[in-house]
């Protein structure tokens, strides 16, 4: 009897919690897109249109964006997939987008394209963020089925991409949904008018089908997509992609950073890291207007408050010794004494995000291993750094980075040994 | 007047070919670090093969290889990674046109052991037929200068590098399309052959540097894939 009542007691205490979770979590299923996104239109007839202009405008949105580049493995057919995105919760491999009907997305109908890119759910599931399909949301039915036109034409590729190897918590069944319940919260189609200006055309390339904040951006807690720090920088990959504003891009003069983006070496500064990549496989076919208008509309972004690391220590007297003596041994007779460079040939150091940007990371690679500029028509032969991985010690290697840091940018932490270390890999 | 004007074209006529090349070498300061300014190898490295004089064909299909994951090393793959073929052409035939120079040479080498030095200079010279293992001189030329357009020359080649260069056929992560005749011949071998090939073929003094034969000039015995047709004949 005595149970019983207290049974009931509890009952009648934890009811409205209970209900408050429900709600909670009905309220959060709503705010994900309610139930469109699970119901995938995998009825309906595959029809490809066969109008050259539209793919013509699905292979401008191709590469735009860097479709190749993430659905291509290395040293693997183009658009098969299985390129790894080692992220903190485990490893996801891309998927094969060829026109494969088993394999591919060639038995797709356009409803279940446009459905996939819209929501991340297709006939395979509910997708990972990793697909930036928040993103591709935001692009018009017309643009994705311009789209779904393209990727009829690529070669079918008859291969599978490797599993998955997602941890805990990614792995539990489930747990994509999840996260769309506590993170994913649809964005409108957005279509340019007529009369939209360079800034709108370019957030609609920049925030669509450009998704740029997938590298320069941050995500939160979970892979969290941070709606309030997206082009504030980001380390994705083994690499920082720095942060896209009028303060970050003023050295570039007007009309620099668009041809930058197509695969020019502007002022000797020729892309390295994953945006070489981006470039060589797909920016540089972008049109000057296209690169134009998302270089006005990255001019009009605003600087977000610097959440920097406020521990600046200082760099001890022998470290800069060091550093000042390797600079003058190997570096000035490229990038000059003074760091400003070389024009045409050699960029300045001055005023490049790895010395003058928060993360140590790109400075740190760009030592070891070099770098080479895409080839591009813009720039057919690039200048190369060399490496210097098998010179300098990984001491020798801190030493230099965190001497340039102090010298032209704000410094932040110096780095040591175990940092290069930890942080100088190369993948293929 | 006139002898001055020859002189001038004369002048003019070299000069322009060298400052080509040196245009090219300003911007390839990522390849000369390793492999020397005129790709004669580095001095005291052991592992850094040389490039200047190897066939242009030879190079191309290499620094692609790097591009495109059939040839696997780090480093390579990363700085060839987003260049086309016509600046790995260019490149290609930059360093094939540099003179060949007597490889700098790294400071100790051990004495070879006789044994095996008899087996590599077998190996080179005759093959081993009871395992189908052709002499290496049977494509690499008689004085393993290699053949033009795509087979390199061997001697002076550091002994680590040969030694990679087998595991990595052995691995797969050295490959070209099939027949892909090294891969079968360094399954073939046991490791004690191919160090002992390894280690002669570091060890030889060259007098006179040699460019690879011309393209033509021998036929080698087995169909291999990336050499051009002429030398994929079987010979009876």
């Amino acid at each position: 009897m005595n149970l019983r009542r207290r049974l009931l007691l509890a009952l009648i205490t934890l009811l409205p919690l209970l209900l408050f979770a429900a709600a909670w979590v009905v309220l959060l299923f709503l705010r994900q897109g309610g139930m469109t996104p699970f119901r995938v239109p995998l009825n309906q007839a595959r029809s490809v249109p066969s109008d050259a202009a539209l793919i013509a405008r699905g292979r401008r949105l191709a590469a735009i964006g860097n479709c190749a580049g993430c659905h291509t493995a290395y040293g693997g057919a183009a658009y098969a997939g299985g390129r790894a995105f080692i992220t903190p919760y485990g490893t996801v491999y891309s998927s094969n987008i060829s026109a494969d009907p088993r394999y591919g997305i060639g038995a797709w109908s356009a409803a279940e394209f446009r459905h996939a890119m819209r929501h991340g759910v297709s006939r395979n599931g509910v997708q990972s963020p990793v697909f930036p399909y928040a993103n591709f949301a935001r692009i018009d039915d017309e643009g994705l089925d311009a789209l779904y036109a393209f990727l009829a034409t690529v070669p079918a590729v008859a291969t599978a991409p490797p599993a998955d190897a997602l941890d805990f918590p990614a792995n539990l069944p489930g747990a994509m949904t999840m996260w769309r319940l506590l993170y994913y919260r649809p964005a409108p189609a957005v279509t340019a008018t007529a009369a939209a200006t360079p800034q709108q055309r370019g957030a609609i390339l920049v925030e669509g089908i450009g998704h740029c904040a997938a590298c320069h951006g941050t995500r939160g807690t979970f892979a969290s997509l941070a709606a309030d720090a997206e082009l504030g920088g980001g380390r994705l990959a083994g690499w920082y992609a720095p942060a896209l504003n009028a303060q970050t891009l003023a050295h570039y003069a007007p009309g620099a950073l668009a041809d930058y983006l197509r695969g020019t070496a502007v002022d000797g500064r020729g892309a390295y890291g994953k945006m070489a990549d981006v470039i060589a496989q797909n920016l540089q076919h972008l049109s000057p207007a296209d690169a134009q208008d998302i270089e006005a509309y990255l001019r009009t972004l605003k600087p977000q408050s610097a959440a920097r690391e406020s521990v600046t220590r200082e760099l001890p007297a022998e470290q800069r010794a060091l550093g000042d003596h390797l600079y003058r041994q190997h570096c000035a007779g490229c990038h000059g004494e003074d760091g400003s460079g070389k024009a045409g040939k050699y960029p300045a150091l001055t005023t490049s995000s790895a010395i003058t940007g928060p993360d140590p990371i790109n400075a740190i690679k760009l030592v070891l291993f070099g770098a080479a500029a895409p080839a591009t028509p813009q720039n057919p032969q690039p200048y190369t750094m060399p490496p210097f991985a098998h010179t300098l010690s990984p001491d020798e290697v801190a030493a230099l980075v965190s001497t340039l840091r102090a010298r032209w940018g704000d410094g932040g932490r110096p780095v040591d040994a175990n940092d290069v270390g930890a942080w100088g890999g190369i993948e293929p | 007047m006139k002898p001055f004007r020859l002189l001038s074209l004369l002048i003019l006529l070299f000069a322009v070919p060298v400052f080509a090349a040196g245009e090219l070498t300003e911007r390839l300061a990522a390849c000369t670090v390793c492999h020397g300014e005129h790709g004669e190898g580095r001095a005291g490295a052991e592992y850094y093969p040389h490039l200047a004089g190897k066939p242009a064909g030879y190079l191309l299909r290499q620094l692609r290889a790097f591009r495109d994951g059939d040839r696997r090393y780090a480093q390579m793959g990363w700085l060839m990674r987003n260049m086309d073929d016509a600046y790995l052409q260019a490149i290609a035939e930059h360093f094939a046109a540099l003179p060949p120079r007597p490889p700098a040479r790294a400071t100790a080498t051990r004495p070879p052991d006789p044994v095996l030095a008899q087996r590599a200079q077998t190996l080179l010279a005759k093959g081993d037929a009871t395992r189908a293992i052709p002499a290496c001189i049977a494509c690499h030329g008689e004085q393993l200068a290699g053949l033009e357009p795509a087979i390199p020359g061997l001697l002076g080649l550091p002994e680590e590098y040969v030694v990679a260069q087998f595991g990595g056929w052995r691995a797969g992560v050295r490959r070209t399309p099939a027949p892909d005749c090294m891969a079968q011949i360094a399954r073939a071998l046991d490791a004690s052959e191919i160090r002992a090939i390894a280690h002669w073929l570091s060890a030889q003094q060259q007098a006179e540097p040699q460019r690879p034969a011309p393209a033509g000039t021998l036929v080698p015995p087995q169909a291999c894939a990336g050499l051009p047709d002429s030398a994929a004949q079987v010979l009876p």
